[in-house]
C-alpha cells in the first residue's frame, strides 16, 4: 500500500528543515539562467515574513515524509489596497515520484486554506517548460499574464 | 444506479490506463498526472451529478473513496 498523500497548512519555520532538501531539485528542474543565478534562499527574509504571518505554506506529505509544498506571500496588492490581502504564489513543487494526482490535492487545499483566511484573490504562474496552463484552467484559474525574463548583466 | 455509475467510472479509468481497476485501486497507482486526475474527478462529478468539495478530495486515496463520497456523503447537485 502506498503512503497516504495529505496536504495541510504548516508553519514555515516548522517545515523548513524538511523542505530544504527539496529546494535544489526544485531549482534544477525549474529555474532559468541557472549558470548565472544560483539558488540562495534569503532565510532571514522568509523568517521575517513568516513572523508577520505573510507566508502561507501548504505541504504535501506522503505518510510523514514531506514531498512537496506550495508557498504564497500574503500581502495587500499595491494597486488594490482596499481589496484586502492577496496571495502571490512564491513557488510550488512536488517530488516527481509523488506527482500522480497530488497536485490536485495540493492546489485544492491551497485554495481552501487561502479562502479560509479571507484571501479574495490569488496569483500564480508556471514555467513554459513545465506548462500547467490546462491544469490551472481546469481548476478555475484564469490565464491573464505572460512573464518575460532577461539577464541584464 | 450506484453500481451502474461505478461500472461506468471503472470502465472509464480502465480505458484510459489500459488495465482493469476496481474500487480498491489506489489513485496514486493509476499513474495519472494531476491534470488527468482532475479530469477524472470532473468526469466522475458528471456521472454522479455531484461536486467534490476541497475537503473531500483530501480524503480520496482509492477509487472506492470517491465512490463512497459520491454515493453517500455528497449532497445532490
Amino acid at each position: 500500500m502506498l503512503p497516504r498523500i495529505s496536504c495541510q497548512v504548516e508553519r514555515w519555520l516548522d517545515a523548513l528543515p524538511e523542505m530544504e532538501p527539496l529546494f535544489p531539485q526544485h531549482w534544477r528542474e525549474l529555474a532559468v539562467n541557472q549558470d548565472e543565478i544560483k539558488i540562495d534562499l534569503d532565510h532571514e527574509k522568509y523568517a521575517n515574513l513568516a513572523q508577520q504571518d505573510m507566508v502561507h505554506l501548504v505541504t504535501v506529505r506522503a505518510g510523514c515524509r514531506l514531498v512537496g509544498y506550495a508557498i504564497a506571500f500574503i500581502m495587500p496588492h499595491m494597486h488594490y489596497k482596499s481589496a484586502g490581502p492577496m496571495a502571490m504564489t512564491d513557488m510550488y513543487f512536488i517530488l516527481p515520484e509523488f506527482r500522480h494526482g497530488a497536485g490536485v490535492k495540493l492546489f485544492r487545499e491551497f485554495e481552501r486554506s487561502l479562502r479560509a483566511r479571507g484571501i479574495r484573490q490569488a496569483i500564480t504562474s508556471c514555467k513554459l517548460h513545465q506548462d500547467h496552463t490546462r491544469f490551472f484552467e481546469k481548476l478555475g484559474w484564469t490565464w491573464t499574464d505572460k512573464t518575460f525574463v532577461k539577464l541584464l548583466s | 444506479m450506484s453500481l451502474a455509475n461505478r461500472e461506468k467510472v471503472l470502465q472509464m479509468v480502465a480505458d484510459r490506463i489500459g488495465t482493469a481497476v476496481n474500487s480498491g485501486s489506489e489513485i496514486e497507482a493509476l499513474g495519472f498526472d494531476s491534470l488527468e486526475f482532475l479530469e477524472l474527478l470532473q468526469a466522475i462529478e458528471g456521472v454522479y451529478g455531484v461536486v467534490f468539495p476541497d475537503e473531500a478530495i483530501q480524503r480520496f486515496d482509492t477509487l472506492g473513496d470517491i465512490f463512497n463520497y459520491a454515493e453517500v456523503d455528497a449532497p445532490a447537485n
